[in-house]
């Protein structure tokens, strides 16, 4: 399984026993009631009143509220400054445990228009005077469950690919770490002949490219402008194939400078047949171990 | 040093794998001081955990710094260090990385904020 | 009169203490939803960085290339400014090789590709989200905080 981004980034809460007995109580009271919490209440055995209207959930008003941080402040002042850090300290170490449940969660859970919702409703009841509960003794005792990373099965072959790939370069690495050690590996494969003239070849034809685009460049400068143009005086045709032959000259030399540098780093990193290639048994017999 | 810091404003510090510091680098966050200390730290697959441990702290301990950005697998392995810090200053940042992507349930603040909640008889 | 009085203090802690908790799935929403969107961004640079990688050859972006600690010190040229209200933001500097402020590009190559240069849009996109999610977070731990005080004074009461 290949754990991909968190699509649904809404929190949910999975409402507890006390919270919908109580909503099972003062059912008279609630006028209305957002779907998704008719839908829980009606799932778990709670009946709801018929004058009850059921809104759609985007129609509960839910924008963040505002904190009055002066009240806050004016309440927490006679409070002890310690941080309540051992009680945090105690939370954590029991998370471990819940690592283990990786698939999905089902079940019924509340949103956050839910809970603003219950919030306005709470508040109403409470101006009312018919009960006196507050919001957060109800959802302390609820699980918060904190937005989820989906998981997609990964294709096996892409998977494979990858991890061939993966020891491929591994392998590599540990060729180039080990080259200067191994003495048996030492004079693979830079020392043959075959090799050697191979490289010098690449490079022969890089330069001999270089060369003769230069060449040519001149040609048209000394030859070609005066064609076109007409006759011109000898130093001007020597002067203008040079100019141009120098302009060709730059630019070639930004490309072969490019080439030349990735020739150096092919020759860095030996090549080496694949583990599954019936070649070079002594090579391949030394690879196996450091497969995986 | 302290106005000093106040007029230039604070920096970001990054602790990660190869392609984030890289890339952080090249937004342009990196710096290093007077003392040669750079604000940024590779972490690679030869990395030891203490050696992590030691660059976090010792960024933790520097007032130029207002934010560390850390991948969160390399949080992972130094929770406890992350969980003991609690003062707002500097921040630490759990960012994804190329091939982990973010996990709410391990950030250190959401694990902060579930652990309000104490859960009982739950409907299932 | 003062059993009243401590009535209405206990009735604004709980109304208090309930839109604490509001703001507080609020802010863990935005919280998620800022880390979601840094992954988004920065593995789109990723991409790009690959895609430059895979142009120029593996060793052209590398740590190799990363000043390291013997290195010639150099400015940062993305700051932390605090504005108002505790929030922060990015600020930006004008590169200036005189005073140190060098261009982070020219590290890696002297005639950036086209892909390498939309990967630095792509991380300074990352980090302007950083920015905002250090103040989500900052907001959230505050929130948490006041929720455990507040709840520890209403225990009291």
């Amino acid at each position: 399984m290949l754990k991909s981004t968190i699509v649904d980034t809404r929190v949910r809460l999975r409402p507890s026993k006390k919270l919908l007995d109580l909503l099972g109580e003062q059912k008279e009271h609630l006028k209305e009631l957002p779907a998704n919490l008719a839908k829980i209440l009606e799932k778990n055995g709670y009946s709801i009143a018929n004058s009850t209207r059921i809104i759609r959930d985007d129609e509960v008003v839910c924008k963040r509220p505002q904190i009055d941080v002066k009240l806050l402040n004016k309440l927490t002042a006679n409070l002890p400054d310690v941080p309540s850090n051992a009680q945090e300290i105690n939370e954590l170490p029991e998370e471990e445990v819940e690592e283990e449940p990786k698939q999905p969660l089902t079940g019924d859970f509340l949103y956050l228009n839910d809970l603003h919702f219950l919030n306005s409703t709470l508040t109403e009841l409470r101006r009312n005077n018919i009960i006196n509960v507050f919001l957060y003794e109800l959802i302390e005792s609820c699980e918060l469950i904190l937005p989820e990373n989906e998981y997609k099965p990964r294709n096996p072959e892409l998977e494979a690919r990858c991890q061939r790939l993966r020891d491929e370069q591994q392998n590599r690495e540990y060729h180039k770490m080990t080259k200067n050690v191994d003495a048996t590996l030492k004079h693979i494969p830079e020392d043959t002949v075959a090799y050697q003239l191979k490289s010098i070849n690449k490079q022969i034809i890089a330069v001999a490219q270089f060369i003769f685009s230069v060449a040519a460049g001149f040609t048209f400068g000394f030859f070609g402008v005066n064609l076109m143009v007409g006759p011109l005086p000898f130093g001007f045709r020597i002067l203008l194939g040079v100019i141009v032959a120098l302009v060709i000259a730059l630019a070639e030399m930004y490309f072969l400078a490019k080439k030349l540098h990735e020739y150096d780093e092919v020759l860095d990193a030996p090549k080496r047949k694949t583990p599954n290639s019936p070649k070079a048994s002594g090579v391949q017999i030394l690879q196996k171990p450091h497969v995986d | 040093m302290a106005l000093h810091s106040a007029i230039k404003g604070k920096l970001i510090s990054v602790i990660g794998d190869e392609d984030t510091c890289v890339g952080f680098l090249l937004g342009g966050v990196g710096e290093i001081n007077k003392n040669r200390h750079p604000n940024f730290m590779v972490v690679d697959k030869n990395t030891a955990v203490s050696e992590i441990e030691d660059c976090f702290k010792r960024f933790l301990k520097r007032d130029d710094i207002d934010i560390i950005l850390i991948n969160q697998t390399y949080a992972e392995l130094i929770r406890h260090v992350i969980d003991a810090h609690t003062s707002p200053v500097p921040a630490v940042l759990e960012i994804p990385s190329k091939d982990h992507p973010y996990d709410a349930s391990k950030d250190s603040i959401l694990r902060r904020a579930r652990g309000m909640f104490n859960p009982e008889d739950l409907v299932r | 009169m003062s059993e009243k009085n401590t009535k209405n203090e206990r009735s604004a802690a709980g109304e208090l203490l309930d839109s604490l908790y509001l703001d507080m799935f609020h802010l863990i929403e935005a919280h998620t939803q800022c880390r979601i969107d840094i992954e988004r961004t920065s593995s789109d640079g990723s991409i790009l960085l690959a895609r430059t990688k895979f142009q120029q050859g593996g060793q052209s972006l590398s740590t190799a290339q990363i000043p390291a600690e013997n290195s010639a010190e150099f400015n940062a040229l993305c700051r932390v400014k605090k504005a108002a209200d505790e929030d922060i933001s990015i600020e930006r500097h004008p590169v200036d090789k005189e005073n140190g402020y060098v261009e982070p590009l020219y590290w890696f190559s002297v005639l950036p590709p086209m892909s390498l240069r939309s990967a630095v849009d792509k991380f300074k996109r990352t980090i302007d989200l950083i920015a905002e999610s250090a103040n989500l977070q900052r907001e959230l731990s505050r929130v948490l905080d006041g929720i455990n005080r507040l709840r520890q004074t209403v225990a009291l009461q």
